[in-house]
């Protein structure tokens, strides 16, 4: 069985890692001036401490050099908790803070080639679930290979088992490619749960591409039809990611809220757009200081888990449906 | 009953429609067996059933003593109509696919019978003529080494020759190693030549089983006037199919005996002539009447 679903998808195999070193070249070919820029602007370094930060200063506003601790008049003594003149710190991240927005401007062109991978799970269900047993049942071959001595069930399971291992190494492959090249881009921009950030990389993808395969299967094998089951993968699978993105994805976990610190006190500040959080809304509050309502940044993991964990639990019964059609199918 | 097919009110319905309606046979172990029907008789959907790839709605069918479908499959050889095969394949890898799936598969034999048709183990099946792949789907139903060997239309698409390379391909397997065979046609005439028993259906029934020696011995043709009532006559046990030829009524009848009767002619009859009647099977009364009032 197993020599079986080789020979049979084995061209498919080939046309899915030529397509992945394609995949691989471009993103080897934009990401390493990406990454070189990324690790001269001395980002890798600063980011990860700039993120936690919900204002920074805003840097326009700032004297070019921190006022050396001298130039405090003699006899006035600073107050401890002196938040009116910045330090070097705050001034340093302040840059890294500008530093990652005029990064992510120069190269978001490039990322905007993101909205197309949105689709690339669902190629998985349109070329390697759709025609599994619908053109077995187009071709008239199911009569050969349902009357072997293997029981349907066994060439069911080990078919769709099969395959749906392949896809998901593939898109383990992809999802590391991916990760690597998008990695500055997601890191300047603070936006990972924005629409396209979110649905492109980390384990979301694996849910998006069991899910779109499972309802090729399940498709192919109802309808019996190549061009059905393809269209209603098409249709289902972006039906299905546009409603869970829309209506279900902000409801994952109750939202939060966040009152900044206030921006007018002292120096200019301004709100961290690198820490990411999802704001839902903002508010001004009665004090003047900006009022948000958010999905805080560290929640993005277990958004990402609810959401695959959804796609999977799509995925498992659309299997096992196609299991049992094609154990059921009168042909 | 025993047997290598044996249904007992075998009725399969596709949603409204009704494939078999309450079959009820016993074919016998080692006998070549033509089934005969027009398109739509349910002839594939008898062979489909032995195979479990169609579930009855209704009856049993068993297989060599065991229901039809996993349990008896691997003793089931089974070539459905036009022969599907995975095109891309080469012939080789057809043979590979038939040993992995089977748990008994005779790889050897099936070498040496391509290699005997000079079919290219090599090529694409897809590439080979239309008779070539007849012969390694029935290669690749023989290696299994069937008890019961179920070939849907396997003549249809074949031009004469290939037709007559193909039946005694099947012909010595046979002989090599006795099983049985049901092949489908809509015609006996291909099969005449090798098959010992006939099965007609007409509309998802049975019509007709039975030995073709037997039947061609029972079956006559009577000539004879035009009847004001269904005619009887000694030795006919019944009139399977009536038509008007000219001014005389021709009866294709079923005998229990010599028939005596100085009003009718008597012909022998071929076994297509059997078959043919039982495929039509009109109601012979409507034409005796008619006949009659124009007498």
């Amino acid at each position: 069985m197993t020599w079986l679903v080789w020979r049979q998808h084995r061209k498919q195999l080939f046309f899915a890692l030529a397509a992945l070193v394609v995949l691989g070249a471009f993103f080897v070919g934009t990401g390493r001036p990406m990454h070189d820029r990324y690790e001269r602007d001395g980002l890798p370094a600063c980011l990860p401490r700039v993120e936690r930060a919900l204002v920074v200063l805003d840097v326009a506003s700032q004297p070019d050099e921190p006022d050396p601790a001298p130039s405090v008049p003699k006899g006035v003594t600073k107050p401890a908790d002196d938040t009116s003149r910045p330090d070097a710190a705050a001034l340093a991240d302040a840059r890294c803070a500008q530093t990652a927005r005029a990064f992510f401007n120069d190269y978001q062109n490039v990322v905007s080639v993101g909205l197309l991978l949105l689709i690339l799970p669902m190629l998985a269900g349109m070329f390697w679930g759709a025609p599994l047993v619908a053109r077995e049942i187009e071709h008239g071959t199911h009569r050969l290979v349902w009357t072997q001595g293997v029981s349907r069930l066994r060439w069911a399971t080990t078919k769709f088992g099969l395959v749906s291992l392949a896809v998901l190494v593939i898109t383990a492959i992809y999802a590391g490619m991916l990760t690597w090249w998008i990695t500055p881009a997601i890191a300047t921009s603070g936006q990972r749960f924005d629409y396209v950030f979110f649905d492109i990389h980390g384990i979301v993808v694996f849910g998006y591409a069991l899910f779109a395969l499972a309802l090729g299967i399940c498709a192919g094998a109802v309808s019996g039809r190549l061009l059905t089951a393809m269209a209603t993968t098409i249709v289902g699978f972006v039906g299905v990611r546009l409603l869970v993105m829309l209506a279900a994805r902000g409801r994952y976990r109750p939202t939060e809220q966040r009152s900044l610190p206030d921006l007018f006190a002292g120096y200019g500040q301004m709100r961290n757009d690198l820490h990411g959080d999802w704001i839902v809304a903002s508010h001004a509050s009665a004090k003047g200081t900006e009022l948000l309502t958010v999905h805080p940044a560290d929640q993005f993991w277990t958004f990402q888990a609810i959401e695959t964990a959804i796609f999977v639990a799509l995925a498992v019964p659309l299997l096992a449906g196609a299991v049992y059609w094609v154990r059921r199918r009168v042909t | 009953m025993s047997g290598a097919m044996v249904a007992d009110g075998l009725t399969v319905r596709y949603g409204r429609t009704t494939a078999l309606d309450a079959c009820s046979f016993a074919i016998p172990e080692r006998t070549i067996v033509a089934l005969v029907g027009p398109n739509g008789a349910g002839k594939s959907t008898l062979l489909h059933c032995a195979t479990g790839l169609v579930r009855a709605s209704d009856g049993t069918i068993t297989v060599l003593g065991g229901p039809a479908g996993d349990p008896t499959l691997p003793q089931v050889g089974f070539v459905a109509q036009d022969a599907p095969l995975y095109l891309d394949f080469t012939a080789a890898e057809l043979l590979t696919m038939g040993a992995r799936l089977n748990r008994r598969f005779d790889l050897a034999f099936c070498r040496e019978r391509l290699a005997g048709l000079a079919i290219p183990l090599d090529r694409r099946v897809g590439r080979l003529s239309g008779g070539q792949r007849a012969q390694v789907a029935l290669c690749l139903a023989l290696a299994k080494r069937p008890g019961l060997l179920l070939l849907d239309e396997p003549l249809a698409a074949l031009d004469p020759l290939a037709r007559r390379e193909f039946l005694s391909a099947l012909m010595d397997a046979v002989a090599a190693e006795p099983m049985t065979v049901i092949m489908s046609s809509h015609l006996v005439t291909d099969l005449e030549r090798v098959c010992d028993h006939v099965m007609v259906l007409r509309a998802g029934r049975v019509s007709l089983l039975g030995r073709t020696d037997e039947l061609v011995e029972t079956h006559r043709m009577l000539i004879g006037p035009p009847q004001r009532r269904r005619p009887r006559i000694a030795g006919v046990e019944r009139i399977v199919s009536a038509s008007r030829a000219q001014r005389q009524i021709q009866l294709l009848v079923r005998t229990s005996g010599d028939v005596l009767h100085p009003e009718w002619d008597q012909h022998d009859v071929s076994l297509e002539d059997v078959v043919l009647a039982y495929l039509a099977e009109c109601p012979v009364e409507p034409l005796l009447e008619l006949e009659g009032a124009g007498a």
